[in-house]
């Protein structure tokens, strides 16, 4: 049991260090002068972040096993009650989750730093943070409107909870992709590196 | 080596490879470096060499050959009117100073006379 | 031969400061160029534009006849690619690193300029005094085999000894077709090393001449030729 809130807390220290790393990416010159397009770059950056999650659990529940082998048995035990589809968009869930969160925060960083472009140079500090703010703000009324309207439209016939939570598997892919594709259009016409000022 | 940075770079390598040439460091005959390698040992650009060598191969003071790289040449002729004009051309620079002091021709002569007796005596002395 | 970089009417504003206005410059094959202007000219500006970390919205910049920003960095070698490496690698990672990401650079290549220049290969790149970074900048940036390279004031704050080593290793692996575009606040160090000099003022290109032209025909040397552009407005 202690290894597995370990884990957790080790998986959530991870994804905020991923989060770091991937942002980073997307305005140092290091990254963006590869001969690459902004799409493969993006790409690239994201994927790299997926495969280390995914790693890194797999690593996790290795090392549940191995340093308590019968309580991780029991563990799997408790959840023994649902079918093999289940388990396999739960477990999709877990890993893709974190990429839909990253990709979020980029799109938040992503048009900050697009708009901080058109605002003058010496009131930059407060602009992003007021950015910040308001971007969040707005894409979370957008994100709860997107959300409302894909409910009523596909769960609101037949509201079973295995319906919806199959939905909210295909409903978290589809947002990861929208965002992505705007993130990758915000990278290739707006968003610049920013070298460090020597 | 040191350059004016008023006068091209280009010229100032044709004196230096005259230079040579006139002091035997550079024989009759004997191979020129590498473009490259000139180019390097004097800190300036390759296609600054390229110039000078191809200005040297036109005036034939060097002799390019395919694939073997520029040499030297070994027609007595222009070896010597290398060294005659290069003499003749700071005689004419000191003639252009002396004249601009009023100084006439035969006046000319003696204190050229009197200066280089005086050298050799500090030289000997 | 057609131009290796051509510049058409480029435009440049940020944080609503207009930085380059209508811009327009031609640079051939197989040459090294002065790019000179005060501080805060547009110089880094330029390359960065050319080089690609800044976007050129209306593909105003082409090389190699090419507009599109990812064809355009891989004919680019620009200074500014080397750093920003996570933790504190040693120079034969760095070397690995960039072997790994660009198809152009040349690990034994990469490895002459580091003898040259007297570099170790298992030093830090945190315990590299700033000289020693600037070398370490150049061996990256001249270790690929490309068109045309940008390097940003590569003498700023080094001493005649390494900026002699630099001057050499500009020469020894400058590929004889490929252009460099140099830029210098101190036009001295690298004068004789250049075909020709650009100068930005007032965001544009002021002037753009030949140095033999400049010694020969105007007979001045170059700094005082670059000097007299800012004189002019005194």
């Amino acid at each position: 049991m202690f290894s597995f809130s370990f884990g957790v807390l080790a998986s959530l220290v991870l994804a905020v260090i991923l989060a770091v790393k991937q942002e980073r990416v997307w305005t140092a010159p290091l990254y963006r002068l590869l001969p690459l397009s902004e799409t493969k770059l993006y790409i690239g950056n994201v994927l790299t972040n997926f495969f280390s999650w995914i790693y890194f659990e797999i690593l996790v529940v290795l090392l549940a096993f191995i340093m308590g082998p019968t309580s991780f048995v029991k563990i799997l035990q408790t959840m023994n009650n649902g079918s093999f589809l289940e388990y396999a968009v739960g477990a999709g869930i877990i890993l893709i989750f974190p990429t839909f969160i990253w990709c979020s925060v980029s799109l938040v960083h992503l048009l900050t730093n697009t708009f901080s472009d058109f605002l003058p140079i010496n009131i930059q500090r407060i602009s992003r943070v007021v950015l910040i703010i308001v971007l969040v703000y707005g894409l979370g009324k957008i994100s709860n409107l997107a959300t409302n309207s894909f409910t009523m439209i596909f769960a609101s016939s037949q509201a079973t909870s295995d319906a919806s939570f199959y939905l909210s598997f295909i409903y978290l892919i589809l947002t990861t992709i929208v965002v992505s594709i705007i993130n990758i259009y915000l990278l290739k016409n707006w968003v610049q590196a920013t070298p460090k000022t020597a | 080596m040191k350059f004016d940075d008023k006068i091209p770079i280009y010229y100032q390598i044709k004196q230096y490879i005259y230079k040579e040439i006139i002091i035997n460091h550079l024989t009759p005959g004997s191979k020129v470096p590498a473009v490259r390698q000139l180019a390097l040992d004097l800190a300036v650009n390759v296609n600054t060499v390229q110039r000078s060598l191809r200005e040297l191969i036109s005036e034939g003071v060097l002799e390019s050959q395919r694939g073997k790289g520029n040499f030297v040449t070994t027609n007595p002729e222009i070896l010597n009117n290398l060294r005659k004009n290069i003499v003749e051309e700071q005689l004419s620079l000191m003639y252009d100073h002396l004249a601009s002091l009023q100084l006439t021709p035969d006046e000319m002569i003696q204190a050229l006379t009197e200066y280089v007796n005086k050298r050799k005596e500090t030289h000997h002395g | 031969m057609a131009n290796l970089l051509t510049i058409n009417h480029l435009s440049y504003s940020r944080n609503l400061q207009l930085i380059l206005k209508d811009l327009n410059l031609e640079l051939p094959y197989g040459q090294i160029v002065g790019l000179l202007g005060t501080n805060g000219a547009g110089k880094t500006t330029l390359m960065r534009l050319i080089a690609g970390n800044y976007i050129d919205r209306k593909n105003s910049i082409s090389i190699n006849t090419e507009t599109n920003s990812a064809v355009r960095k891989s004919l680019v070698s620009f200074t500014e690619q080397v750093g920003g490496w996570s933790g504190h690698p040693r120079i034969f990672k760095i070397g690995n690193f960039y072997d790994a990401l660009y198809e152009d650079f040349n690990l034994t290549t990469f490895n002459q300029l580091l003898s040259n220049l007297n570099l170790s290969p298992d030093q830090r790149v945190n315990q590299l005094s700033k000289g020693n970074f600037r070398k370490l900048v150049i061996a990256v940036t001249l270790a690929r085999q490309t068109d045309l390279y940008l390097l940003d004031e590569p003498f700023d704050g080094i001493d005649s000894m390494t900026r002699k080593k630099i001057i050499s290793s500009i020469i020894q692996w400058k590929p004889e077709n490929a252009t460099v575009l140099v830029s210098d606040h101190h036009v001295g160090d690298i004068a004789n090393l250049l075909d020709q000099v650009v100068i930005i003022k007032d965001q544009h290109v002021a002037a753009q001449e030949a140095a033999d032209t400049i010694r020969e025909t105007l007979g001045k040397d170059i700094e005082t030729y670059y000097e007299d552009f800012y004189r002019e407005e005194l």
